[in-house]
């Protein structure tokens, strides 16, 4: 590849992957680090470029993640990447309580998971991926890799059935740990 | 794949609302065309960040080869590092060890594997430490693999961790009488929400007839930089704050003024 190739083609990947890129970063890290890490990623694919396949969302992805990955290793120890969920309330319409009781059960749900659960299902939920594509990203089989959700998502319904109180316990329990 | 509880979470998504579309005229894509399609060896991380669109800065990041870690900021000083002071402190090596026992050992590097890019670790160990005030600055190195490691830890508080480096670099060793500058320029790390704000810093090795390295703030104050074991290290509060010219002591007495704000 020339170099006039290469700089089409990172611009391509650029033009049509750059708010993909940019979601799925800004899903996982504080919002000041969002544009280095983005900037990261892409310049990770300029370099190699004869590597990115045709369908290049779950390599950028992959990408993103070991780009991730590096910036929030702690002291040696890896730590699964820590989805962040939305912080603000989501905006309730009126009469829709029964939605809004739903959707504090999922964020308290939520934030009972393992990082690691939470990856995989942010993974198809917020990233919109297939699970061929999503166990790309994480590098495992798709198999593997359904296991991973369906077993998530039953962790995810049953924290989402816990009382509140026994969920604000578990919570505690879990910051302790 | 996807059931009515997923559908339910993507309401929850924090992006969901993000618009960030590429466009082929960005600036930041114009810097990453603008690097070479092989990183050098000792290329430096992004340094200052611009708020909005992605850092000008970022393409200058060595990629393939980088580590930040950012651990738990508990800063809360309206004084930005009000304790660093323009000399490095003596401390007693016992000291320094305690101090430096939160950087890790490692410096990562992303690499080829069979499914797609992985991280591995390099050993790197201290070989300078830089200390001012509540203010740790610390060097390491290996083979091939360097980390600069910043550790805030103020009297009763549980110590703060920065650290950035690169892996599967170029370390030739210096002449006698030269510097190499390994890295130099704001640390991107050290700004954002419950920092205490920008730094500039430099780290290089310095050769065997190397005694002192003195360099100015661009107020005009003059800042020592630590000198050890073949290495140099030197930071100050602020981004853009030290100024690119250094007085250098030899072992004989002699100075020369070098520049060591630019770069290998």
């Amino acid at each position: 590849m020339d170099d006039a190739e290469a700089q089409e083609r990172l611009t391509g990947l650029w033009v049509d992957h750059h708010e993909q890129v940019t979601r799925f970063v800004a899903r996982r890290v504080a919002p000041e680090l969002v544009d280095d890490v983005v900037s990261e990623v892409f310049l990770v694919a300029w370099r190699r470029l004869d590597d990115v396949p045709a369908d290049p969302r779950p390599w950028l992805f992959g990408v993103a993640r070991n780009v991730l990955a590096t910036h929030l290793r702690t002291h040696g120890r890896w730590r699964a990447l820590n989805v962040r969920i939305e912080q603000q309330p989501t905006l309730v319409r009126e009469g829709a309580d029964d939605v809004a009781a739903d959707r504090a059960d999922l964020r308290q749900a939520w934030e009972l998971l393992s990082d690691g659960d939470r990856e995989v299902i942010a993974l198809v939920a917020w990233d919109g991926l297939t699970t061929v594509e999503a166990a790309r990203v994480l590098g495992c089989r798709p198999s593997t890799f359904s296991v991973r959700l369906t077993r998530a998502r039953k962790r995810l319904l049953a924290f989402s059935e816990v009382p509140s109180e026994t969920a604000e316990v578990l919570q505690k329990l879990q910051e302790a740990r | 794949m996807r059931s009515p509880m997923l559908d339910e979470l993507a309401e929850l998504d924090p992006a969901r609302e993000l618009r960030a579309p590429g466009h082929a005229d960005d600036d930041a894509l114009a810097q990453i065309l603008a690097q070479p399609r092989v990183a050098p060896a000792g290329e430096r991380r992004p340094a200052a960040r611009r708020p909005g669109r992605v850092a000008a800065a970022a393409s200058a990041a060595a990629a393939v080869a980088v580590a930040v870690v950012v651990t738990t900021v508990t800063l809360d000083s309206p004084a930005a590092y009000a304790s660093w002071t323009p000399v490095p402190d003596a401390v007693p090596e016992a000291e320094q060890e305690l101090r430096t026992e939160q950087c890790g050992a490692g410096a990562a590097e992303i690499v080829d594997g069979p499914d797609g890019p992985v991280v591995q670790d390099s050993p790197v160990e201290p070989v300078l430490v830089d200390v001012r005030g509540d203010y740790t600055y610390v060097v390491m190195a290996g083979e091939g693999a360097y980390t600069e490691c910043f550790v805030t830890a103020p009297a009763d508080e549980p110590p703060t961790v920065v650290t950035a480096g690169a892996a599967g670099v170029d370390l030739p060793a210096p002449d006698a009488r030269d510097l190499t500058t390994l890295q130099r320029g704001t640390a991107s790390w050290s700004e954002g929400d419950g920092t205490e704000g920008a730094l500039t810093s430099a780290f290089g090795q310095a050769g065997d007839d190397v005694a002192a390295v003195e360099l100015t703030l661009t107020s005009g104050e003059r800042v020592e930089a630590s000198v050890a074991d073949g290495w140099w290290a030197v930071w100050a509060p602020g981004g853009a704050a030290l100024a690119a010219r250094a007085e250098v002591t030899y072992t004989d007495g002699t100075t020369v003024m070098t520049d060591v704000m630019a770069g290998p």
